[in-house]
């Protein structure tokens, strides 16, 4: 009976890993530059009153509910679906983000954390925030040291939006991001730059281009600069229907200034496919 | 119901069970091979047949590449007898259209004549390439298959050195370690995936078919 039970497992277990994957190459890059830029922007300073003009909000994760600095670490961000069935446009998106806020303390580096979910209205670009409620707001029982996160939010914001630019080489202009001494090394090393990637997939006849960032590791140099890490798993089809995949490495040197990332240093190169190290090398 | 009826009625289900499983898992695993990039490009090598040989000539066919050496004990003669068993499936038509290339990565002992001695034991029409150790390391590169001399002591597998040339070349025994995978190279000399020698020899000739 346990061998039955247990080859009535291995599909669910098969399928979950599947979902999971499936989860990941499904994330909207959009939708998480959006909520990540929002979050970066409230924490870095109140420039953001004059970005979001429109917004309102609660301040229900602040003192007196009145902005201060503190720090938003996202802990998960789920689109609210919308009602398919009517025929008038979304007069915006709702994003529900989990997240966990932590006020800054100027004499102490160690806060009593809030866990919190927030609904946040998007408009129908996604480049404004309308409205921010609180759903949940749970103060810890416990004390966590505090850690800024208005920088690694902004950061990961620019990699999200970077990384449906390179998808989507026509719907984003990535030398915005560019210093004006950028270094650019694209893994093709037939494609010169930023500027020939979009002809390069044309020629190619590249579609349906994703790539899945996964291990991303954001290392501060100083208090402007910081090194980025990360791999793409990419995929997209080519002109003759067939599927094609790489592992690529990517490693960053940006700087964040004033609210805004710049981009001093890109370069990218093909990995290794990873394979199943047991069968990989033998003697 | 009986306690005998139970039973079999038991190993029924459990077997039709088995069967959805199997079939489930073979067409996941039967999926298209996709196309990898960053990994591969041609080059030329001396070979087995005398003359030098580029990954290029083989252009329309499916190559198989494996890399490893002829005084391996274990996963070297494994897996080229898994290859031979799988290229043995293949009906003469399509057996044309596919080649498998051993690149020898032990050129210290290794030469073409016993590339070719060796390889005869299991399929003629098999390939054996060996150059110098910078070329052999330059395509080891390309195909990120990472390979390294384990030590140059006296090892017990020296029983299994072939001998075609003079005793000059006796020496003693070594082992590297080394990528066991088995690269498919389509015919438009792209690499598409891995086999090993645990692939099912079905699914090896159902995917190497899918790509003539």
């Amino acid at each position: 009976m346990l061998r039955v039970i247990g080859i009535l497992l291995l599909p669910m277990v098969y399928q979950t890993a599947t979902a999971q994957q499936a989860d990941e190459n499904a994330k909207d890059y959009l939708i998480h530059a959006s909520v990540y830029q929002w979050y970066g922007e409230l924490d870095s300073n109140e420039d953001w009153r004059q970005n979001h003009p429109q917004v309102t909000l609660d301040f229900a994760e602040y003192p007196q509910s009145s902005w201060t600095q503190g720090a938003h670490q996202i802990l998960d961000i789920a689109p609210v679906s919308e009602d398919s069935a009517s025929n008038n446009p979304p007069a915006g998106h709702q994003v529900r983000v989990t997240l966990e806020f932590y006020p800054a303390a100027a004499d102490s580096d160690h806060v009593t954390g809030q866990y919190m979910q927030q609904l946040i209205t998007f408009s129908p670009d996604y480049q404004q925030v309308f409205k921010v409620e609180t759903e949940m707001n749970e103060r810890d029982d416990f004390e966590s040291r505090y850690i800024a996160s208005a920088d690694t939010n902004l950061i990961r914001a620019f990699l999200y939006n970077w990384t449906q630019g390179l998808d989507e080489p026509d719907s984003a202009s990535l030398t915005q991001w560019l210093a004006s001494d950028a270094e650019v090394n694209l893994a093709e090393t037939q494609v010169a730059g930023l500027s020939d990637y979009q002809a390069h997939m044309q020629a190619q006849g590249l579609t349906q281009s994703r790539r899945v960032i996964r291990n991303l590791k954001i290392s501060p140099l100083d208090e402007q600069q910081y090194q980025v890490e990360f791999e793409y798993q990419w995929s997209a089809i080519n002109g003759d229907g067939e599927t094609e995949i790489a592992g690529i490495g990517a490693s960053l040197r940006l700087s964040v200034v004033d609210g805004k990332v710049l981009v001093h240093v890109y370069t990218e190169q093909y990995l290794a496919p990873k394979t199943d190290l047991g069968a990989e090398v033998r003697c | 119901m009986t306690n005998n009826t139970r039973f079999i009625l038991g190993k029924g289900i459990s077997a039709a069970i088995l069967c959805l499983v199997m079939i489930f898992f073979s067409n996941a695993a039967m999926a298209q091979m996709p196309v990898l990039k960053g990994i591969g490009g041609d080059f030329t090598l001396n070979s087995s047949k005398g003359v030098e040989v580029s990954l290029s000539d083989y252009q329309d066919k499916v190559v198989m590449l494996f890399f490893g050496y002829t005084n391996c004990p274990d996963i070297c003669p494994t897996t080229i007898a898994h290859i031979s068993q799988m290229v043995k499936r293949l009906t003469p038509e399509q057996r044309a259209r596919v080649q498998v290339l051993f690149i020898s990565i032990d050129t210290d002992y290794d030469t073409p004549e016993h590339l070719n001695k060796y390889l005869s034991y299991f399929d003629p029409s098999f390939v054996g390439l060996v150059d110098e150790k910078e070329k052999i390391n330059h395509v080891a590169q390309l195909y990120h298959a990472e390979y390294s001399k384990l030590a140059n002591e006296k090892v017990t597998t020296e029983f299994k050195k072939l001998s075609v040339d003079s005793e000059e070349q006796a020496q003693e025994g070594y082992l590297y370690s080394h990528s066991a995978k088995i690269f498919i190279i389509d015919t438009k000399s792209r690499v598409r995936g891995f086999f090993y020698v645990g692939t099912p020899i079905d699914d090896m000739k159902d995917q190497v078919i899918s790509l003539l």
